[in-house]
């Protein structure tokens, strides 16, 4: 049988994210460039330097994107505040060990994912929420 | 012994056997080979000779009014050793878990169960050429090879054995063993083209049988066996409608109703590997151990069946050259683990091709049925087939891969393309039939709901007995031969009892 949550599980998988114990999600942001705003591009570039493959990533996350209008409203700050804390980072919070870990966080995320089956398909690929979320972030940083 | 109907016999003929047993594949041989030696005359009456001749195959001819698969003079072969002379060989039972009732597949449900086959069984093996009884030490096996078993926890697939037949000819096999025996005979370029019946149609007091270009005779015997395949053998059964208009045993319109085939797409999925550092041979290749050869498989646990309501299937994993280039194999390789090869190079062993077989879902409404305009060139009505897929088996066939690819992914192996994920509502077009024909004359406990009972005897008749695929009311995700000749035994030991 189908199982509804292999395509369409990224609202429920919000709804999870934001119920992490952490600030609100989108409820931070703001016009122009604040303290946070910096913080969250560094941490948006570490996350998309682990990628092994930036320009393939991206064009994975181009292809994704455009087949995720809910994902095309949110901009490189909502997506990088949503991929850290399903990573259980805090993004105000967030530690220079913290920092260290986060190949690990994403690995052991992906393999959640795929226990879970918290995934998406692209153009016929089975792919982990996760990573394809990175792949979106990668997508967005050169698009924005 | 071995007859040549065309010359050895002349029209008007009458033949006289304890057991006429109509083919001679290999359910037909395997059973006349039980009587071997025994008290009782057994007529084996085979449609061909030793080799594939034009116009007998030519019998095999007929219509595809379903969904079209392969042609139906193609897919099985008419004449001594029947469809073993090209089989694949690949062989495993049933579980037990395929004979049970399925509340979630409608139909489902077999009156006997994987212990009323499982002595027979282990007695098939040695007949198809297989080494021990044994389909359950595949991680034993593994490891006196030498070899891994895929890391699986068992939520959504398990790895199991099947065995491998050399194949197994039945032609060239059991040719030597039929010609010396003195109370097994096979009657060659024989075609029955009738069951005759006394006039309730309940008791069967002869077979009119034809030769191409030959005699005419009759066949007399206390019993009768169909062993002719999912296909003729309800046709031999519609065709047998002197005395019953509807045919033989169809008192309930069930003859020729239920026809099922697996469900096979070549590929299902392609892996793109992100890492190489594990060794797949012992799936996708072949190993020799206890006398036999085996190889491994994914399949359905059968709690996961039960929780997911899907019907059984199976993967074979091959490896092939790469042939994707969609960006994706190894964006995620760091995240893996793995070592710095990229699955988009052209690299061999990057890639594996996962290959599915499925259970069908039984289905009334697809059926087979003799054609009211066109006849094979011994003037008897062909077959119409209609073989149908269904909706819900398209879902079943997508939980499976979606089941597949999520595990590729949890063991960290790589990603997965299945073109049924790229269109969930579309049969790919690496979608076809297994050319195993079943259901047609299915086993049951009542005539209301199947044509023959659990000794295979057809519920209206009290002489006729059908075996082979056709009597299967589900087929799980197995390969039907090793089944079916242990069905045969079985319906031997039964017929020893019955003539005494």
């Amino acid at each position: 049988m189908k199982n509804p949550s292999v395509t369409c599980s990224r609202r429920g998988f919000l709804k999870f994210a934001s119920l992490l114990p952490v600030i609100p999600v989108f409820t931070t942001f703001s016009v122009g460039c604040s303290r946070d705003d910096e913080h969250l591009e560094t941490h948006a570039e570490r996350m998309i330097g682990l990628l092994n493959h930036p320009q393939r990533a991206r064009e994975l996350g181009e292809m994704y994107h455009s087949q995720d209008t809910e994902l095309q409203q949110y901009s490189y700050e909502d997506l990088t505040r949503v991929l850290l804390i399903t990573l259980g980072i805090d993004p105000e919070t967030i530690s220079g060990q913290t920092l260290i870990s986060l190949e690990d966080r994403f690995r052991e995320q992906v393999r959640l994912d795929f226990l879970e089956e918290n995934v998406v398909v692209v153009k016929g690929w089975m792919l982990s929420r996760t990573e394809i979320w990175l792949c979106s972030l990668a997508y967005i940083s050169t698009d924005s | 012994m071995i007859i040549d109907a065309r010359k050895d016999l002349k029209t008007g003929d009458i033949v006289e056997a304890d057991l006429c047993i109509v083919g001679a594949g290999a359910v037909g041989i395997a059973m006349a080979l039980e009587f071997n030696g025994s008290t009782k005359k057994v007529a084996m009456i085979e449609s061909g000779g030793f080799e594939l001749e034009g116009r007998t195959q030519s019998l095999y001819k007929g219509y595809h009014v379903g969904r079209p698969t392969y042609p139906l003079e193609k897919n099985r072969l008419r004449y001594f050793g029947g469809t073993t002379n090209h089989w694949a060989g690949h062989c495993r039972p049933f579980d037990d878990f395929d004979f049970s009732v399925r509340d979630w597949i409608p139909h489902s449900g077999w009156p006997i169960q994987f212990k009323d086959l499982d002595p027979y069984l282990e007695r098939t093996q040695p007949i198809l050429g297989l080494g021990k009884y044994d389909y359950h030490s595949l991680e034993d096996y593994a490891r006196q090879l030498g070899l891994k078993t895929l890391p699986l926890d068992g939520s959504r697939l398990i790895s199991v054995m099947k065995h491998q037949s050399p194949p197994t000819r039945f032609n060239t096999a059991y040719r030597q063993e039929i010609k010396e025996s003195e109370n097994v005979s096979v009657y060659l370029h024989s075609n029955v083209l009738e069951l005759l019946t006394n006039e309730s149609a309940s008791h069967i007091t002869s077979a009119d049988v034809a030769c191409i270009d030959g005699p005419r005779y009759t066949i007399k015997a206390k019993k009768f066996v169909l062993a002719t395949g999912g296909l003729e053998n309800p046709r031999l059964m519609l065709l047998s409608n002197t005395t019953a208009p509807k045919g033989l045993g169809n008192s309930h319109g069930l003859v020729g109703r239920f026809y099922t085939d697996h469900i096979l797409i070549r590929p299902a999925l392609d892996v793109s590997l992100s890492r190489t550092d594990f060794d797949f041979s012992l799936y996708s290749g072949l190993h020799e151990i206890n006398d036999g050869l085996m190889f491994g498989i994914m399949t359905v646990p059968d709690e996961v069946s039960r929780r997911e309501k899907l019907t059984r299937f199976r993967f074979h994993l091959y490896n092939l050259s790469p042939r994707y280039d969609a960006p994706i194999g190894g964006v995620f390789s760091d995240i893996d683990e793995a070592p710095e090869v990229s699955p988009l190079s052209n690299q061999p062993g990057t890639h594996i091709q996962v290959h599915m077989a499925m259970e069908p879902m039984p289905n009334p409404d697809a059926f087979v049925r003799l054609s009211d305009t066109e006849v094979d060139l011994l003037g008897q009505r062909k077959l119409e087939v209609n073989w149908q897929v269904t909706d819900a088996e398209l879902a079943n066939a997508h939980r499976a891969v979606e089941l597949c690819a999520l595990e590729f992914a949890s063991m960290g192996f790589g990603r997965a393309y299945s073109p049924l994920l790229e269109k969930p509502d579309e049969w790919p077009s690496t979608f076809t039939s297994g050319k195993h024909h079943c259901g047609t004359t299915r086993m049951s406990d009542s005539p209301t709901t199947g044509v023959v009972d659990s000794n295979c005897k057809v519920f209206d008749v009290d002489n006729l007995y059908i075996t082979g695929s056709s009597v299967f009311p589900t087929i799980g995700h197995t390969n039907p031969t090793l089944n079916l000749v242990a069905l045969s035994l079985r319906l031997a030991d039964h017929l020893k009892e019955e003539l005494g």
